[in-house]
């Protein structure tokens, strides 16, 4: 049995995984890279450009560059390149061609079985026309096989129960939530809506918009030109505030010399929080929701009856997003792991199980315990001090970062302790301490004006960094935090350990005290900068 | 700034008055311009640089073009 592949056709970005050891991997290109941009194009000099230089080339020359040719599939479009038409499944043709060739470089052997991967709401004549795609680029393509449906299998490959899984992807340009059931090898799509025009790429230019406003706002009404060079800048730099917020409360874009007028070059310079770019997106994920109870309706499904809720595409890295699909799907635990490169992983491996390969889902480094710190929070029994606020919950995938915004409580406070637990108790003192540290000589201000960053840092090693900033004059302090547990689980696996312990628990409540005070004695050393 | 990475073999690369190549440029728009030979990069928004054989940045241009596409022959 030769080699088998798994591919995800992107609108905007393609890739090609394959399995070793029955687990999959994406192969990467000479330079290194995992995504290929979904770009075809011909250079000046009737050269073929496939990925990357036909993606740089596209504002130079947008005649003679195809991109997203994904929402073309299955129609009679053509498109000239060179001194010849093309058609959609040709187009899609070269970008697998690239693909295959990336793959039999790196593994040395020919290459020509492959399940490729679609959109649950592709026709028959979109899944007909990939397929003639993958005939054209030399495969034998195995299946077209649903993108939800990829990503759930990378979770269950192989459940022994039936499973009910809400698949929630947003990407750059697309949208689309599924409910996908997986009963052992038989897998089905029972439930399928979205918005094939929302993604990041909206999130950028509201953000863009955003940036201009405050470029005017800083020199006195000066508008940013609406030059192709000045938009790109800010919708560049636009585009990097978005990813560095989805890490960190706040960030801050620096464009000099972004307008000249005269002889004077004005900047840029913006501190943007992560407050206020959810404001922008806000409006636009509200639909996402609304499209999450459509699916569920169709289903004939409440929350209740699913298993799990995969999130996949590189804009469920945004926070707002995780948070704002947990609280809608309450008591359903969210999985997401490598989010762009899910489906393709997905893909290779439903192409093992088709050639009869031993194949596993994936084991992903969790956190077993909630993180978080003590603070003052509003209960329904008023403003209650020494609560857990959770930073990173438990089972999240690790590396992670995340950060949370919190007040000063009372008037002229001078100083923050930051005490950091592990556990899900509410009361922070029922969890185990991990160490403490404080911020100091903060600026007199009133209660509740003084904003301080808590940024939590779980690295693979299982060290976890803490960091809290006054955002006034930027007073900080750090702690790091050695040996916290990991656990290394396949997500399934995770389920039923879950289960398991929650009904020890239940069985033997007495013990709690007594586990806690073990797991407080391996707690680890900390140490204060 | 420039002489240090000189020392290190970092080179700039190239861009304005050069034509496109979309290996070590990346575009960012086209400006109307009858004066230079369509293709031709005009203004260079980024500085790329080059060590050894490697692309550490691509320049980001603006390219020229002319103000008249060809008339399409049918
Ligand atoms: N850390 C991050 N925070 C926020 N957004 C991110 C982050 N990383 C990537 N993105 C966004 O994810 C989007 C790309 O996602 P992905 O690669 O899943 O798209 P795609 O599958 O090719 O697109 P589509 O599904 O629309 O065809 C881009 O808009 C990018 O800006
Ligand atoms: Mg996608």
């Amino acid at each position: 049995m030769g080699i088998v592949v798994g591919i995800d056709l992107g609108t905007t970005n393609s890739l090609i995984a394959t399995l070793d050891d029955g687990q999959p991997w994406v192969i990467p290109d000479d330079e290194g890279d995992l995504l290929l941009p979904s770009y075809v194009g011909m250079s000046d000099s009737n050269q073929l450009l496939v990925g990357q230089s036909a993606m740089r080339q596209y504002a130079a020359a947008p005649e003679r560059t195809v991109k997203s040719i994904k929402r073309q599939m299955g129609t009679d479009y053509s498109v000239t390149l060179g001194d010849r038409t093309y058609s959609p499944q040709e187009i899609s043709a070269i970008l697998l061609k690239s693909l295959k060739q990336r793959a039999e470089s790196v593994l040395a052997e020919e290459i020509t079985q492959a399940v490729i991967t679609v959109p649950a709401y592709f026709t028959d004549a979109q899944r007909q026309a990939t397929k003639e795609a993958g005939e054209i680029a030399g495969f034998e393509v195995l299946q077209i096989l649903n993108e939800p449906t990829a990503a759930a299998l990378v979770f269950d490959v192989r459940a022994e129960e039936p499973e009910n899984v809400l698949v929630y992807d947003l990407g750059g340009g697309t949208f689309d939530v599924s409910i996908v059931e997986i009963a052992g090898d038989v897998t089905e799509v029972l439930a399928s809506h979205g918005n094939n025009r929302l993604g990041g790429d909206d999130f950028d230019r509201q953000l863009q918009r955003h940036l201009a406003d405050r470029f005017s706002q800083a020199h006195d009404g000066t508008l940013v030109p609406t030059d192709a060079a000045t938009q790109a800048r800010l919708l560049q730099a636009a585009e990097q505030a978005k990813m560095a917020l989805s890490d960190h409360a706040f960030t801050t874009v620096r464009e000099p010399f972004l307008v000249s007028e005269g002889d004077a070059a004005l900047h840029l310079e913006a501190e943007i929080a992560r407050e206020d770019f959810e404001n922008l997106i806000k409006p636009l994920l509200k639909d996402t929701l609304e499209a999450i109870d459509r699916a569920l309706a169709d289903a004939d499904m409440t929350a209740e009856d699913l298993d799990r809720v995969v999130l996949v595409g590189g804009s469920t890295r945004i926070p707002l997003v995780q948070q704002l699909v947990e609280s809608h799907l309450p008591g359903v635990p969210v999985s997401s792991f490598e989010v762009d490169l899910c489906v393709g992983l997905g893909a290779a491996l439903q192409a093992g199980v088709l050639a009869g390969e031993a194949v596993s889902s994936i084991l992903v480094d969790v956190t077993p315990h909630s993180l978080g710190i003590a603070a003052v929070m509003d209960t329904p029994m008023g403003r209650m001090p020494d609560m857990f606020s959770a930073i990173i919950p438990r089972n999240t995938v690790i590396p992670t970062s995340r950060s949370q915004v919190y007040h000063t409580s009372y008037d002229y406070q001078e100083a923050v302790e930051i005490e950091v637990y592990q556990g899900e108790n509410a009361i922070a003192r029922e969890n185990v301490p991990l160490g403490s540290f404080r911020v100091e000589e903060l600026p007199p201000k009133p209660g509740g004006s003084l904003q301080i960053e808590v940024h939590f840092d779980f690295d693979l090693n299982g060290i976890l960094t803490v960091t809290a900033t006054e955002k006034g004059q930027g007073k900080k302090n750090s702690l790091a935090v050695n040996d916290t547990e990991t656990r290394r689980l396949s997500s399934h696996d995770l389920n039923q350990a879950r289960a398991a312990i929650d009904s020890l628990f239940e069985a033997m409540p007495f013990s709690l005290e007594d586990l806690e005070a073990d797991l407080a004695g391996e707690s680890a050393d900390s140490e204060e900068e | 700034m420039r002489s240090v990475l000189s020392q290190h073999e970092v080179i700039a690369l190239p861009a304005v008055g050069e034509p496109f190549d979309p290996t070590q440029m990346h575009a960012l728009g086209q400006k109307i311009d009858d004066k230079i030979a369509p293709n031709t990069v005009i203004q260079e928004v980024v500085r790329g640089y080059r060590w050894k054989d490697r692309i550490l940045r691509e320049a980001q241009v603006i390219v020229a073009v002319a103000s008249k596409q060809e008339p399409n022959i049918h």
